[in-house]
């Protein structure tokens, strides 16, 4: 991006936190393909990336008031999209490791032995919290001690899952 | 996949957030309701000056720009024409000399609102907005403890506040940032 529209960009952004609403379409046109490019270029999927851009675009706008005057936009709105795609990856992330939840019943059976490999590495405490949870195996302690055992143990699991099968 | 009233939710979005900004920066606005609330001399007048003061700078920080800015200082500024006449009024209309008391108590919160925002405006790009709609909000502030004493002390507030304010807003140093 040129020296000249970094610093439209920064005008816009002071108009728009003045309440100027003149700013609100050129400052569209110009931010929507930025920011597609941009989380194009992080995520790599076009789907996720248009999404992660769209709610950065939202962002920028539900924030714009707060944008203080004079000051650069550029650093700003980029660290606006940067954290969107890291929110979506965190996401997804977050939605591969509850697939592995075996309530579901759904684990095929390769998974279910790692699974089990995993929580053969915590401690007895934990796989006695984990067991009761997803076996329906007796755990002895009063409920609310059993709910935050099982807490976090999960937590351990997750890490300890994480680090054996998805180093990334 | 990409929403196709994208620009329509980015500006829903956009108004929203400058209706809350509004909504937080004229919060002030509700002290002179709280004040009139509290008086043991307030009317219905009053009280309606008060809720529609705090419409009004809602809708002028929503709008945005040197009005928008004006709203704060206006109405910090318009605490002391408030006050002022209301604390002398309850402290020396007991014992005589009540008009004379009252229109000098007046006439000196507005010129010390008028001195605040007269030297606040002289130090923005467009001072004649953000003077006007400043003065409108610190007389309009003022004359919701003012007009409880009488139109006179009314006149000498508003008056009192012109005749400082406009000098200083006009003699300002040029600001050149556009």
């Amino acid at each position: 991006m040129d020296e000249a529209t970094r610093r439209q960009l920064s005008l816009w952004m002071s108009a728009l936190a003045e309440g100027d609403r003149t700013a609100f379409d050129p400052m569209f046109d110009a931010l929507w393909p930025f920011f597609r490019a941009l989380a194009r270029k992080w995520i790599g999927d076009p789907q996720e990336a248009d999404d992660a851009a769209q709610q950065a675009l939202l962002k920028v706008f539900e924030r714009a008031s707060e944008f203080e005057a004079g000051c650069e936009a550029l650093p700003w709105l980029v660290a606006v999209v940067a954290n969107e795609c890291r929110t979506l990856r965190q996401r997804k992330k977050r939605r591969r490791e509850e697939a592995l939840d075996v309530d579901t019943g759904t684990t095929p059976e390769s998974d279910f032995e790692a699974v089990l490999e995993v929580l053969g590495h915590l401690s007895t405490q934990d796989q006695i919290a984990l067991r009761a949870a997803w076996f329906g195996e007796a755990a002895p302690g009063a409920p609310v001690t059993l709910r935050k055992r099982l807490q976090r143990a999960t937590s351990r699991f997750r890490a300890l899952w994480s680090s054996h099968h998805d180093p990334s | 996949m990409i929403h196709p009233d994208l620009r329509q939710q980015a500006r829903t979005a956009y108004e929203h957030s400058r209706l809350r900004l509004a909504g937080l920066h004229a919060l002030p606005a509700l002290f002179p309701l709280l004040v009139i609330w509290l008086s043991p001399h307030r009317t219905t007048a009053q009280l309606f000056g008060a809720v529609a003061l705090f419409a009004v700078a809602v809708g002028l920080v929503w709008r945005g720009g040197a009005a928008a800015r004006a709203v704060r200082p206006a109405l910090s500024a318009g605490l002391l024409p408030l006050l002022l006449p209301l604390i002398v009024f309850q402290s020396f209309c007991g014992s005589g000399n009540c008009t004379t008391n009252c229109i000098a108590a007046c006439t000196l919160a507005g010129a010390g609102a008028g001195a605040w925002i007269g030297l606040q405006s002289a130090h923005q790009r467009q001072r004649l907005e953000f003077g006007i709609t400043g003065g409108i909000l610190v007389v309009w502030t003022g004359a919701l403890g003012c007009s409880a004493l009488g139109a006179v002390e009314l006149f000498a507030m508003a008056l009192a506040f012109a005749a400082v304010a406009a000098p200083l807003a006009i003699a300002g140093p040029a600001v050149r940032r556009t």
